[in-house]
């Protein structure tokens, strides 16, 4: 499970290849989970609301950021 | 006689003018002070997102101090000089959240670079009620300028 709170990416230590993800936004502004480099994934997440998607199955480090905030970053770990 | 009617004339416009101006200023109070609360939920988050310079958070939080003490001022004195701050504070908010919607305006000084390229429930609420405020508080001042003192 992915948490945002305050602008920040509250990351697990890691997540199993293909395993279903639960992102859930405690802000009152949107924010996306979006893969940095050759766009794995691209999820928006609404202000207060919780979605889902399905991890890379390739295992590594991913990094994350928010398009519409660009200071938000973080590292998703699949393996 | 004329000098007289026309005086008790000016007079019964301007006390049926009352409870319009009463009424506007409550709704400019109201939608500033909206458009303060939004603000200062969010400032924390903007903190974070926008850390260069003052800060976002900080530039929120003087945005809803500012917006406040207008409120404060319309419901208060009810003056032209109240409902010009409040038009001005009301036009500068409004015009900062749609600029940095739509335009990648870079870091400005101690300003930093708070473009948010999305409309969401929070920021929609906040343009209206500046909105709002800007028209109300024009609409006030205009009328106060034509009630006879």
């Amino acid at each position: 499970m992915i948490t945002i709170a305050d602008f920040e990416y509250q990351m697990p230590e890691s997540i199993a290849p293909g395993a279903e993800v639960t992102i859930i936004n405690e802000d009152s502004a949107p924010h996306t989970v979006t893969a940095g480099g050759d766009g794995e994934f691209d999820v928006e997440v609404g202000a207060g609301e919780t979605v889902s998607f399905t991890a890379p199955e390739e295992a590594g480090e991913y990094e994350v950021i928010c398009t519409y905030h660009p200071e938000m970053s973080g590292t998703l770990v699949i393996g | 006689m004329t000098l007289r009617g026309t005086a008790l004339s000016d007079g019964r416009h301007s006390a049926d003018r009352r409870p319009v101006m009463l009424v506007l200023r409550i709704l400019i109070a109201v939608s500033l002070v909206v458009s303060a609360v939004i603000h200062f939920q969010l400032a924390a988050g903007f903190q974070q997102a926008a850390p260069a310079g003052i800060g976002g958070g900080n530039l929120f939080r003087i945005q809803g101090a500012v917006a406040v003490l207008a409120a404060l001022y319309v419901l208060v004195r009810g003056t032209q000089p109240s409902f010009l701050l409040a038009a001005g504070v009301a036009l500068a908010s409004l015009v900062a959240v749609i600029a940095y919607r739509y335009i990648q305006i870079p870091a400005i000084g101690p300003i930093p670079s708070m473009y948010e390229p999305v409309w969401y429930t929070a920021k929609t609420i906040t343009a209206v009620a500046e909105g709002l405020a800007l028209i109300l508080a024009l609409a006030a001042y205009t009328l106060h300028r034509k009630s006879p003192r």
